[in-house]
């Protein structure tokens, strides 16, 4: 019986759909059968982030319209057994589908796997209803600051009004050397404010760009901080007591000058 | 003005928009009382239709032509056709949505580039003047020619018609699809820089895609 995780935000460009492949990824490289579900119907990224944008005939409009099987359209990633991407539509817009569907979808859809992560749209309109409709549980990406951290509290407060109240924070695109410079919002501040448990925190790295231009996910990358923490933010979905890493001043001159002597 | 027609299904009765209840009553009635005759007995299939009237007005109208057809009997739906003719009518509309625009026929000019998330479709051939981005759809009942570089999904021949062909200036797609046939670019293609005219067709049940000039030797 799968759980229906919902990755949200309410602004965009935090890191909803990277983390969505991210976590998707990695839960899958644990063994588990996991969807992926982009439901930014009319804005379709998460394909392109998976690298599979060649691979789509079938999308989340044509399950729901019934046009095709649900098997036919996800696209199983040969990189990782076990996980399917189920793309959203380019050419409809977000009123293509509404709550129910997307209920009855995610219903349709748990007895064939462990996890179904929905990738939401930014904003807090008809694509976020969607989303939110067949989920059991949250991810609340945010990023350091003082707008991200904004409109994740509207979007907490509006989950609760939909009735999810298990919720988890990850922030995101944290760098250490602003924070070590107190010129960012600390941790403590954003839990303080927002008042939920965290479930992570992925450090700004420009392994993440690189990986994503390339179409593939940043866990491969065992260099990668943000595809270590990524990893831990699975294991910990998974149930396990995993503690924060230490974040490593990667971006700083000493930073850098550590990381060449040490190689 | 009452039109009559008569088809396979029945009769279809057209009424103009500019007609009144009045007008259109007493016109039925002059019309049907010529042809009373002629039903005497028979079961008489009957479509009204008309732009302007409401439900209701079409509703008294049908009552007016069964009163006039006293002597037949008058069914208000289209007849049911037997399945010989309706397989033969499918079939004769399949083979229409395949071969419609392939040689000649109606084809569409698009002027600009299709960008992201755009769908440009046509039910005959397809002119694109401009580039097609990534994430763009292109859709054709026919060819689809297009004057620049393809780098979204194209599907030629999408009623069925495996003959279709699709040109482009640089032929670069994230997926190619003529008639029933899907294909996609090899996984480590490399981006091109020059720009090589090319066609793509079906052979063999597989997309082939060849220059489309050769270069003079």
């Amino acid at each position: 019986m799968a759980e229906v995780i919902v990755v949200t935000s309410g602004k965009g460009g935090v890191g909803k759909t990277t983390t969505t492949s991210n976590i998707g990824a990695a839960l899958a490289s644990l063994g588990k059968k996991v969807i992926l579900i982009d439901t930014d119907i009319g804005l379709r990224n998460l394909d392109l982030v998976m690298g599979l944008e060649n691979r789509v005939v079938f999308n989340l409009v044509d399950v729901v319209e019934g046009n095709c099987k649900i098997k036919s359209a996800a696209i199983k990633d040969k990189r990782f057994p076990g996980l399917s991407l189920l793309p959203a539509a380019q050419t409809k817009d977000k009123d293509a589908v509404n709550e129910e569907q997307m209920k009855k979808l995610c219903d349709e859809l748990r007895d064939s796997y462990d996890y179904i992560l929905l990738d939401c749209p930014a904003g807090i309109e008809q694509g976020f209803k969607n989303a939110v409709a067949g989920a059991d549980r949250a991810i609340v990406v945010t990023t350091p600051e003082v707008s991200a951290v904004r409109d994740a509290d509207k979007i907490i407060g509006m989950l609760n009004a939909y009735g999810i109240t298990d919720h988890k924070l990850l922030v995101n695109r944290v760098r250490v050397d602003m924070v070590k410079r107190g010129d960012m919002i600390t941790l403590e501040d954003m839990i303080d404010i927002l008042g939920i448990k965290l479930i992570g925190v992925v450090p700004d790295d420009e392994e993440i760009i690189i990986s994503t231009n390339r179409g593939e996910p940043v866990i491969l990358n065992n260099k990668s901080q943000a595809g270590i923490a990524y990893s831990n933010i699975a294991h910990r979905i998974l149930g396990e007591e995993i503690p924060l890493m230490e974040l490593k001043d990667g971006n700083s001159f000493f930073g850098k000058l550590k990381k060449l002597f040490s190689r | 003005m009452v039109t009559i027609k008569g088809t396979k299904e029945g009769i279809h009765v057209v009424l103009s928009d500019d007609i009144t209840v009045e007008e259109a009553k007493e016109e039925l009635i002059q019309k049907f009382e010529e042809a009373k005759a002629f039903f005497k007995g028979d079961k008489v299939y009957i479509h009204l239709s008309s732009n302007t009237l409401s439900e209701f007005e079409l509703f008294l109208l049908q009552g007016t032509i069964e009163e006039t057809l006293s002597e037949s009997e008058v069914i208000f739906e289209a007849k049911p056709l037997s399945d010989k003719v309706k397989a033969a009518a499918e079939e004769q509309a399949k083979k229409e949505a395949e071969l419609y625009g392939i040689d000649e026929g109606m084809t569409r000019f698009y002027q600009g580039t299709v960008r992201a998330g755009q769908l440009v479709d046509a039910r005959g051939n397809l002119v694109v003047i401009g580039d097609a981005n990534p994430g763009s759809e292109l859709v054709a009942g026919g060819n689809i020619i297009v004057m620049g570089a393809v780098r979204g999904m194209v599907h030629a021949g999408a009623g069925g018609n495996r003959g279709a062909v699709v040109v482009a200036l640089n032929l670069l797609p994230t997926q190619i699809r003529i008639a029933d046939i899907i294909s996609r670019c090899p996984d480590d293609e490399v981006a091109r820089a020059e720009w090589i005219p090319e066609i793509a067709y079906i052979k063999d049940d597989a997309v082939y895609i060849e220059q489309y000039l050769t270069k003079k030797s």
